[in-house]
């Protein structure tokens, strides 16, 4: 069993469209759950349900960075209405692929909002940034990389 | 067709499983897509002949 801090052993894997984002993430949260439907009926003495969708998101939470090929210049050119969806891979820690540090990765395209500026006077500024399945295919790999 | 880049951006990039820190060159083939991708946002730019390792000058 490794119960451990968010951020040990040199934290976390980021990866949008290839471009190495971790070391300005400051949180990320990859879900991969799924809807449901109600299905009660009369007869049903409590409320049930049937599986629906799944349903696969990633939140990430960045300082934002202006310089070349960094945060706000690598998520504004995700956003546009003709994409064709692009990669994203998370690990818990930012080496290679293993049982305990398994791979997801997904095809994905952006969802809401892009504050590419957001300031706060005596704070950093911070980008958010959702990620939607653009394909159903959704990969775990243990497999080293 | 494999090219001759060097990584200019600021953020590291993974390009065929390899992972390339600002400022390395790298000769890789790159799909068109993602090429486009790392010129527009300033990853990358692809080297010209002159500046290419064995057209340098030895100093």
């Amino acid at each position: 069993m490794a119960i451990v801090t968010a951020g040990s052993a040199g934290g976390g894997r980021v990866l949008i469209n290839s471009v190495a984002l971790s070391d300005h993430a400051k949180n990320f949260v990859l879900n991969i759950g799924q809807e449901t439907r109600d299905v009660t009926a009369h007869g049903n003495s409590v409320r049930v349900f049937r599986p629906g969708l799944g349903l696969v998101t990633l939140d990430v939470d960045f300082f934002n960075d202006h310089a070349a090929g960094s945060v706000e210049a690598t998520l504004r050119a995700l956003v546009a209405t003709s994409s064709t969806g692009f990669p994203v891979e998370v690990r818990k820690y930012n080496t290679g692929s293993t049982t305990v540090n398994p791979t997801y990765s997904f095809t994905a395209v952006f969802d809401g909002d892009l504050n590419v500026l957001s300031e706060d006077i005596g704070e950093v500024g911070m980008v958010a940034a959702k990620f939607l399945a653009y394909t159903g295919t959704f990969t775990v790999s243990t497999t080293a990389t | 067709m494999t090219k001759h880049y060097q990584h200019v951006g600021a953020a590291p990039i993974v390009v065929n499983g390899r992972e390339y820190a600002p400022g390395m060159e790298l000769r890789e083939e790159i799909e068109p897509k993602l090429e486009e991708f790392f010129l527009v946002i300033g990853a990358l730019r692809i080297l010209p002949p002159e500046d290419r390792p064995q057209n340098k000058k030895g100093g």
